[in-house]
C-alpha cells in the first residue's frame, strides 16, 4: 500500500478555543526565548499551573498539527504545479515565432522534466534507474583473482608514473 | 535499456586487499614484494649482482617472513638501508597484530630520516600513504605511532635514556657506527619475544670507521648468530641499457659488465660522477662495502693481530725480576 493509499486520520486537536490557542502559541515562543514558567505567568497574569498546561496542550496542538499533513494530497499538489509548469513551457514553445525563443523554452521544459523526475525519485513514486554497479567484496581468496586485481593496480600505476611531469 | 557501467573504486580495491593481507597474510614471498611496488612504488632490487652479496629483497623477504631473528644489512651509501628499513618496519606493524618496533638512529638527523620515510615528509618515500590511514590509531608521530591492530613504533635518537622502557620485539638500529658503545651493549637488552612474535636486532650502516663498532659488529656476527645482508652499489644500481659501452665506461673497472642484469634504482650517471669526485679508498669503502678505509690513520699499517701482544710481565710474581 503506497503513501497515498493510506486512510488519513483526522487531526486530534485539543477542544481549545482561538484566543487560548493564540496564547499557546505565544507562550511556546516565551518558552524558546528562554523565558522561565514564573515570568511567563506574570506577564499574562495566569498561576504557573496552568502556563505548563498551556505549554503540554501547545505540544498537543503541534503533533495534531503533523498527523493532519496529507502526504498524498501535497505530493498530488506539487505534481500538479509541475504539470501545469511544463503544459505552460509546451504552449509557449508552440506560440514562439522567434527561434531563439523556441530554444529557451526547449530548455526550460528539459530542466524542469529532470527535476520533476528527480522530485518523483525523492518521493519513492518512480525507482531510481542504477547508473553504475559498485564492484566490492571481490573475492580475494582466490589466487587467480588476486593476481588479476595485482596486474590491474600494476597497470595503473604504471601509467600514473608514465604521465607524471 | 541503459547500459550498466562497472564502477571498480581503486581505493576500494586496494582497502580489500590490504584487509585479505591482514588476515590471511601473503601466499609466498613474490606476492609481499608486489604488493609493495603496487603500493608504494617500490621496486626493491632482486638481482643477484654480486655473487658474493646479497640482493635487498632477500633481506625483505627474511626478515618479514622471520627466517632470521638478527641481521646486519651492511650496504653502500644511497643503497636504501633506512629506506627498507622504514619499509621492513612498516610491514611488520601492518600485517602483525601486537607487534612493537623500537627503531633508534646513529643521530637525530638519522632518526628523522627514518621517519620521514613513514610519512612523507622532506626527501621521504611516504610509506604511511592514505590507504594505510584507517588503520592509525590516532596522530602519528615519531616518538609514538599506533595502530589498529595494537603495533606500535618508537623512532628515537639511541641515548642511554632511549634504551631504556618498555621492551618491543623488534629493535632497529641505523647507523651504528654513530653508536657509543655503552649505549650499544644496553640496546641489545631491549628486544623480548611476545605474542608469538620472535625478539629481533636489525642493524642497518655503513662502514665507514676503521675500528668503529660496524666493524666490531661484522667481525663478531658469527659469533653473536648475526646474519649478514651485504650490498653495494652495483646490486641497487638501474639497469644498464645496451647502448652503454662497457669498454669506454668508468666504472668497468669494478663493474665488469655487473650492471647489465642490475634491476636496482641506482642512478649509473650519479655513480660515475661520485666516483670521480672521491678517492679509491673512499669508493671502495663506502660504495663497494670493501672493508673501511685506513685513510687519515697516523699507522695505516697497524694490525690488532701482528702490533698488540699480552704483557709479558702481567703474569710475573710482585718483585721478581
Amino acid at each position: 500500500m503506497t503513501s497515498s493509499e493510506t486512510p488519513q486520520s483526522k487531526p486530534e486537536i485539543p477542544p481549545i478555543s482561538r484566543l487560548r490557542q493564540q496564547r499557546i502559541r505565544e507562550i511556546q515562543d516565551l518558552f524558546d526565548t528562554g523565558l522561565k514558567v514564573s515570568e511567563i505567568a506574570k506577564i499574562y497574569g495566569i498561576s504557573e499551573r496552568q502556563v505548563r498546561r498551556d505549554k503540554e496542550d501547545g505540544k498537543a496542538f503541534d503533533r495534531a498539527l503533523s498527523k493532519a499533513v496529507d502526504q498524498a494530497e501535497v505530493l498530488g499538489r506539487e505534481i500538479r504545479s509541475y504539470e501545469q509548469a511544463m503544459r505552460m513551457e509546451w504552449r509557449s514553445y508552440r506560440l514562439a515565432t522567434n527561434p531563439f525563443v523556441k530554444v529557451a523554452c526547449m530548455r526550460n521544459l528539459i530542466a524542469l522534466k529532470e527535476k520533476y523526475i528527480k522530485f518523483l525519485q525523492g518521493a519513492g513514486l518512480i525507482d531510481k534507474v542504477p547508473e553504475q554497479i559498485k564492484v566490492t567484496g571481490l573475492p580475494m581468496e582466490d589466487d587467480e583473482v588476486r593476481s588479476a586485481i595485482y596486474a590491474v593496480l600494476e597497470l595503473v600505476r604504471e601509467k600514473i608514473e608514465e604521465n607524471a611531469p | 535499456m541503459t547500459n550498466l557501467e562497472p564502477d571498480l573504486d581503486l581505493a576500494l580495491v586496494r582497502r580489500e586487499l590490504i584487509e585479505h593481507h591482514r588476515h590471511r597474510g601473503f601466499k609466498d614471498p613474490q606476492e609481499l614484494l608486489r604488493f609493495i611496488k603496487v603500493f608504494w612504488g617500490l621496486r626493491v632490487p632482486q638481482a643477484q649482482v654480486c655473487p658474493e652479496h646479497t640482493p635487498p629483497a632477500q633481506y625483505i623477504m627474511d626478515t618479514f617472513f622471520e627466517k632470521v631473528q638478527d641481521s646486519v644489512c651492511w650496504a653502500n651509501r644511497g643503497g636504501g638501508k633506512t629506506l627498507l628499513g622504514a619499509l621492513s618496519t612498516w610491514l611488520d606493524t601492518v600485517f602483525k597484530n601486537n607487534c612493537a618496533t623500537k627503531i633508534l638512529g646513529g643521530s637525530l638527523e638519522q632518526s628523522k630520516k627514518m621517519y620521514q620515510h613513514l610519512t612523507g615528509e622532506g626527501d621521504g618515500w611516504g610509506l604511511v600513504t592514505e590507504d594505510f590511514r584507517y588503520l592509525l590509531r590516532g596522530e602519528m608521530l615519531a616518538a609514538q605511532t599506533a595502530l589498529i591492530n595494537k603495533s606500535n613504533i618508537n623512532i628515537l635518537t639511541a641515548s642511554s635514556k632511549s634504551v631504556r622502557g618498555p621492551h618491543p620485539q623488534i629493535l632497529r638500529l641505523d647507523e651504528i657506527d654513530e653508536f657509543d658503545d655503552k649505549i650499544y651493549e644496553a640496546a641489545m637488552l631491549i628486544p623480548k619475544t611476545k605474542h608469538g612474535i620472535k625478539a629481533g636486532v636489525q642493524i642497518y650502516s655503513t662502514m665507514h670507521k676503521a675500528y668503529g663498532l660496524m666493524n666490531r659488529v661484522i667481525t663478531e656476527a658469527a659469533l653473536s648468530g648475526y646474519k649478514i645482508y651485504k650490498w653495494c652499489v652495483f646490486d641497487v644500481m638501474e639497469k644498464c641499457p645496451d647502448w652503454r659501452e662497457c669498454e669506454a665506461c668508468e666504472l668497468w673497472e669494478d663493474c665488469q659488465g655487473k650492471a647489465k642484469i642490475a634491476d636496482g634504482f641506482y642512478s649509473i650517471e650519479n655513480a660515475i660522477s661520485e666516483k670521480r669526485r672521491v678517492s679509491r679508498d673512499t669508493w671502495l669503502c663506502e660504495m663497494l662495502c670493501f672493508q673501511p678505509s685506513q685513510e687519515g690513520l697516523i699507522y695505516k699499517e697497524f694490525d690488532i693481530n701482528v702490533h698488540v701482544v699480552s704483557d709479558p710481565f702481567e703474569d710475573e710474581p710482585e718483585g721478581a725480576g
